[in-house]
């Protein structure tokens, strides 16, 4: 069984991987159709991502064929900056005379961003031309990702005012390493380190984010997310996709490609109001969990012995009263319930009172269910040579009732979706902080981020929770599984 | 009153509904009268909870046979789906099916709770299924040459039909409550169903108009729980030996 358990184990994540898929896909529909925005990548194929060279190229066409010089262009490539350089630098020889002039006008800005040139140099297009061409004749073989690997590395070791001109110099090209830079982040020495890489990132990224002296590790940590962040959605701003990484960039540089990395890089990114996934299910997490621990350990074992009851004395007034019972909760619905706790109740006990309604909301779901179960477990055919040779139902079902753990345990699972909302529901009604008011503000917003959070840590848990039973199934009645081989066998 | 009696009223009042769910619309004349509000409410509830029972009861026979006699790959299958349907809060899963299909919250509340409640009773019926693979009639039938089809017509549907169609039942009432609950948390519009005025009548603090929903939801889900229990037990042995 433990085999078994590791088997199923292995293979959690790759259906979580597969079933990532049709939830991210239908999550991303409803997320545009609520924010009635449409994202610029692909969803889950990109047929032509689009790299520094792919973009720097087209902002060069549209400044050649405008001939009073395209504005937006020129902006496309101040903001691609030196990553752009390797691109548009070897191509000036080839432009007309009036062209080059318009582009190296246009990349004057990112030159003195760099802190490279005299301003004698930008004073008039000839000059421009002139320096761009002698600047590149210098320093193409700067622009190379080994070059780069190494002075980033050294200036992050080491940092000193040359170095950091070093880096400067390659302007937006040396972003990739500098981004790779900032991490680890464990010591107060890190911090240091993360606090010069990202200052230079911030100057040649043009963003503010940048740790000030004297900063926590969790305030430095804080700002290298920002740039991580940052960096998944805007990296094909900087990095030529090539051979292999083109390859991954088809899967990479799409919504799903983006968002998987986030996931696996611990994050599940952050909230339309800027905070982080994460933080918020620490800070509002344990309200919700606290609900669903009512819901499985009050809520469910009364349901259970109720259900059991009810149907072990069907026809008697006793179980006539929870049948009664049972359908009252399920016609007033958790929501009336919490309701009206929620107002006839001192504020003093509004925790008791969410405990109530939820028990009570996971009684309604839950007690037919199991009066239903225990007929069904009547059927077994020891149980019903026990019973007609005269043992009472009572003595019968206390010596059996390991085998409804399993039964227990899955109505409880199949039921997880229908608990949740009435937590949501519950702490509506008693202003509870818990993740509910996140995910219906998710819900209205289109908030992707939450919603796909849920959505892989339900599956994880789901997933989780049904090893887990198939286990407690195995161990509480060993015969179940005889059957299903021997009809397998049967079968095949 | 005994059990006779009992599911006597259960008929003749799921009967009742069904007539005023027919002929409403012709009875209200189509004003906005708190009568045709609730007729509508009271209609729109026994439609959709009738469409969840039947499509449950389809899904999960049907769901429950290809998992435990088809290829192996329809078990994993119904195994992932299981997981999927309890992954996310069925308001959210409502609200993105009403998106994605575009459609009304009340029919993607029925869609929704009609696929949950199959493939939840899929599992169950799945593991009955394979119980009677092995039984000897099982054997026997198949030593003699017969066909999947017919195999499964004669000899294992009358044995999981009525457990089947009983766990259906069971769903309907949860039609209201998820209705209320969507419509309280203000993630879907009113559907229109007794849970939409359920959430309406506690916005207004009404309890005139909380009681009948509430009571009607109540005799409903009890009507259905006597009826499913007295098709179950048809084909319950063991269920003798308890009374």
């Amino acid at each position: 069984m433990l085999k078994e358990a590791l088997r199923r184990l292995l293979w959690l994540a790759p259906t979580l991987f597969v079933v990532t898929i049709p939830t991210f896909w239908a999550l991303s529909r409803f997320a545009e159709d609520a924010s009635r925005s449409t994202e610029s990548l692909p969803l889950f194929f990109n047929a032509r991502p689009s790299g520094a060279k792919e973009r720097a190229l087209a902002a060069l066409a549209h400044m050649v064929s405008s001939p009073a010089g395209d504005q937006a262009a020129a902006r496309t490539l101040v903001e691609l900056g030196g990553a752009a350089l390797p691109h548009v630098l070897p191509q000036f020889d080839t432009l007309a005379p009036d062209a080059r002039r318009r582009v190296a006008l246009a990349l004057v800005p990112i030159a003195k961003r760099m802190g490279v040139g005299q301003t004698s140099d930008f004073e008039s297009p000839e000059s421009a031309i002139l320096f761009f061409s002698r600047f590149w004749d210098e320093h193409a073989i700067d622009f190379r990702p080994a070059v780069v690997r190494r002075v980033v590395r050294r200036f992050a070791e080491h940092p000193s005012a040359l170095r950091r001109m070093e880096v400067v110099e390659l302007d937006s090209f040396a972003l990739p390493d500098l981004i790779d830079a900032m991490r680890p982040l464990k010591t107060d020495a890190d911090v240091t380190r993360a606090r010069h890489v990202c200052d230079v990132a911030a100057h040649v990224g043009s963003r503010p984010w940048r740790i000030p002296p004297g900063a926590s590790l969790e305030a430095a940590k804080s700002v290298v997310a920002t740039w991580e962040d940052h960096w998944l959605e805007h990296r094909g701003d900087y990095v030529a996709f090539t051979g292999t990484s083109r390859l991954a960039a088809t899967f990479r540089e799409t919504r799903y490609g983006h968002w998987v990395e986030r996931t696996l890089r611990g994050g599940f990114g952050t909230l339309k109001d800027g905070n982080e996934v994460l933080a918020a299910l620490r800070e509002r997490g344990p309200t919700t969990l606290w609900l669903l621990l009512v819901a499985l350990f009050i809520g469910y074992p009364a349901a259970a012995i109720a259900g059991a009851f009810a149907g072990i004395r069907r026809g008697r007034l006793g179980a006539g009263v929870i049948f009664g019972v049972a359908c009252g909760l399920s016609g007033i619905t958790t929501v009336g319930v919490a309701v009206w706790l929620s107002v006839s109740l001192p504020a003093a006990l509004a925790k008791l009172g969410a405990a109530v309604a939820m028990a009570s909301g996971t009684f309604a779901l839950a007690c037919l269910p199991f009066r239903d179960a225990v007929n069904d477990v009547a059927e077994r055919p020891w149980l019903r040579a026990e019973l007609a040779i005269g043992a009472s139902p009572f003595r019968v079902a206390l010596r059996n009732l390991r085998y409804a753990g399993a039964r227990f345990v899955a109505l409880a699972l199949s039921d997880f979706p229908g608990i949740l909302t009435a937590a949501f529901v519950v702490e509506r009604a008693f202003s509870l902080r818990g993740v509910g008011d996140l995910t219906v503000s998710a819900v209205r917003t289109g908030d992707l981020a939450w919603l796909m959070s849920l959505a892989f840590l339900g599956t994880l848990a789901a997933g989780l929770s049904q090893i887990a039973s198939d286990l407690v199934l195995s161990l509480c009645d060993p015969r179940v599984t005889l059957p299903t081989d021997r009809a397998r066998r049967v079968l095949r | 009153m005994n059990r006779g009696h009992w599911l006597k009223a259960s008929y003749w009042l799921l009967g009742v509904l069904a007539v005023v769910t027919l002929i409403g619309g012709v009875v209200t004349g189509g004003q906005e009268t708190a009568l045709s509000l609730g007729v509508s409410a009271l209609r729109y509830t026994v439609v959709v909870a009738s469409l969840v029972v039947l499509l449950s009861f389809v899904v999960g026979l049907g769901g429950a046979a290809l998992a435990a006699l088809g290829p192996p790959t329809f078990d994993v299958v119904l195994s992932r789906a299981v997981e999927v349907a309890g992954a996310l809060p069925s308001v959210v899963v409502v609200a993105v099916l009403a998106s994605v299909a575009r459609t009304s919250p009340i029919v993607a509340i029925g869609t929704f709770l009609a696929l949950k409640r199959g493939l939840e009773s899929a599992k169950i019926l799945r593991a009955e299924l394979l119980q009677l693979a092995a039984e000897d009639f099982i054997v026997a039938a198949r030593a003699s040459g017969i066909g999947e089809v017919r195999l499964f017509r004669r000899h294992y549907l009358p044995h999981v039909a009525r457990s089947a169609f009983s766990r259906a039942m069971l769903g309907a009432g949860a039609v209201v409550s998820l209705d209320a609950a969507g419509s309280f948390l203000g993630v879907f519009p009113n559907g229109g169903s007794w849970g939409g005025v359920l959430a309406e009548a506690l916005r207004r603090s009404s309890f005139f108009l909380f009681v009948w929903p509430a009571l009607g939801t109540a005799i409903t889900v009890a009507a259905l729980a006597v009826v499913a229990d007295a098709i179950a037990d048809r084909g319950r042995l063991g269920r003798r030996f308890l009374n």
